[in-house]
């Protein structure tokens, strides 16, 4: 059982201060493995603050980044390969056919992105899982004034078998709506052959 | 000691041969030197004396097996993944009391520590390497069962001599060693679980008191180890909390065990025991400085004392023979 905190579009100190108080609270050392950020942290304060929650870290670059990071990044967990990448790179900007193509091109079971994205999952017809966990800090998207909650993902990684919560920041102040977004078993043919998958 | 016509009975007899066990007999007999013949009448000699077992033998059937399924019970739960047992609205960072996740974390911390304590064990013996799965199991169990106090290190020395005489009962399953082992431990801690806590109160207390005892006994040596600082506070508290168990050989340690579970209240036959401990080594402490002498009682095993000699010094402090004759006599 593996515990892999998904999170990202922080945006600090840019637009965001920091992390909203109750999500700091939960997130304690000692229970996550492993923190896939999709990008824009900014600043090098939130990656240190990732390295003492989990031994793994993993940063891809985000389009406000003050620091360089990878582009791209393939990470085994368990039997799974998730991919990060923030995608600011796809245009147009969040178009499903080109995220299916990028998962398929980076070889991964999940990939896990962030930019434009509010928090939640698309599954394509061969069984490839692509999620994605909002901003943490309820930043604004970059053409947008509203904001919206602040959301992460927590996967909890079996072998095959994924069980995602959603934490969001509801009435942007202490309500925190946890559930399981998924639940499913991940299992993909790239021969073109559809699977049913979920558990 | 009541005097029988056909001398004593064994141990062994006096389980076997009665329907009901006349415990205040095992425990004369014990204190008079009688040793347990077996494994088998060691561990239910310990049993009976710790009252896990009833003095009524058809009581027996029951009695085991409902704490053997109890047990099974309790393993049954600490296997169970939060994944699949934790209701809706529980969730993997909850910091709620009642949260499966919660205390999923929990019990792996306390894992962490009981492991590493397992694995010092006796670590020179074989026996209790093959021992380790019982021991964790039985340790996270207990912590588990026991929150208020949770896993504290020691514990898994206490544990060790039962549950490897149990586990060499001849004919017992490992399961049911493990969950009467899991048992004896429980009642141990009940005794002991005020030396356990973070407030150190009632064992400083157990301490002055043993070092009221040696001045008692033995003035000439208790002045020349207040002299050079050395207190029980220094040697004591494993000797007390761990019920000597660090101290002597396993197979000495096995019959100090028959004595100290045939006494009642058991804390001042202990600190007894203890004094002796001091009294036996008193021709090395009373020429040594402090080095030596702390050495001296720190390392206790390495003196070599004989368990009886221990003994027969506690028992002559009781009866008011002189040390001396004693010492002179070994």
């Amino acid at each position: 059982m593996v515990l892999v905190l998904v999170i990202g579009d922080l945006f600090v100190p840019i637009k965001k201060p920091g992390l909203p108080n109750p999500f700091k609270q939960l997130l304690v050392p000692g229970k996550i493995s492993h923190v896939l950020c999709t990008g824009n942290l900014c600043g090098k304060e939130t990656e240190e603050y990732f390295r003492e929650l989990a031994d793994q870290v993993h940063i891809v670059q985000g389009d406000m980044d003050e620091y360089l990071y990878p582009e791209r990044l393939v990470i085994s967990i368990e039997s799974l390969k998730f991919g990060l990448c923030h995608g600011h790179q796809i245009l147009p900007v969040g178009n499903r056919a080109a995220l299916n193509a990028l998962r398929r091109d980076m070889g991964v079971d999940v990939l896990l992105t962030g930019s434009a994205m509010k928090i939640g999952y698309v599954q394509d017809d061969l069984g490839g899982l692509i999620m994605y966990p909002g901003s943490a800090t309820g930043a604004p998207k970059v053409d947008d004034t509203t904001e919206p909650d602040p959301s992460f993902l927590l996967i909890d990684v079996q072998g095959r078998k994924i069980v995602a919560f959603l934490y969001l920041l509801v009435d942007g102040v202490s309500a925190i709506k946890s559930q399981v977004l998924l639940q499913c078993l991940v299992d993909i043919f790239f021969s073109g052959v559809p699977r049913s998958l979920c558990a | 000691m009541r005097e029988k016509e056909n001398g004593p009975e064994s141990i062994t007899e006096l389980i076997d041969n009665n329907a009901v066990v006349d415990c205040q007999e095992l425990r004369v007999q014990v204190w008079a030197g009688s040793t347990p013949e077996n494994v088998r009448s060691r561990a239910l000699l310990w049993q009976l004396l710790l009252s896990c077992l009833p003095q009524d033998k058809s009581l027996w059937e029951k009695t085991l097996s409902e704490w053997r399924t109890q047990y099974a019970e309790i393993v049954r739960e600490i296997a169970k993944h939060p994944a699949d047992s934790a209701p809706d609205g529980d969730h993997p960072l909850s910091l709620k009391q009642d949260s499966h996740w919660a205390h999923f974390f929990i019990v792996r911390e306390s894992e962490k520590l009981i492991d590493l304590d397992v694995k010092r064990t006796h670590p020179t013996s074989s026996e209790f390497r093959r021992l380790e799965g019982p021991m964790h199991r039985i340790l996270l169990a207990y912590s588990l069962q026991h929150q208020e106090i949770g896993y504290r290190q020691g514990m898994n020395e206490l544990l060790a001599p039962l549950i490897y005489i149990y586990s060499e009962v001849p004919g017992i399953k490992s399961i049911d060693a493990e969950a009467d082992a899991y048992h004896s431990l429980a009642t141990v801690m009940k005794e002991m679980s005020p030396y356990y806590t973070p407030s150190l109160e009632a064992l400083h207390k157990e301490l002055d008191l043993l070092d009221d005892t040696l001045r008692l006994r033995d003035p000439e040596l208790h002045r020349h180890l207040t002299s050079l600082s050395i207190r029980p506070q220094l040697y004591g508290t494993r000797w007390i909390r761990l019920w000597l168990t660090q101290e002597f050989s396993l197979q000495q340690t096995l019959i100090l065990w028959d004595s100290i579970l045939s006494v009642h209240p058991r804390m001042p036959w202990i600190r007894s025991i203890c004094s002796s401990m001091v009294v036996a080594v008193r021709d090395k402490l009373l020429g040594a400085d402090f080095n030596t002498a702390a050495q001296t009682l720190l390392r206790y095993s390495t003196n070599n004392v004989d368990v009886e000699l221990v003994l027969k010094l506690a028992h002559a402090f009781r009866t008011g023979s002189s040390i001396q004759e004693i010492m002179s006599r070994r």
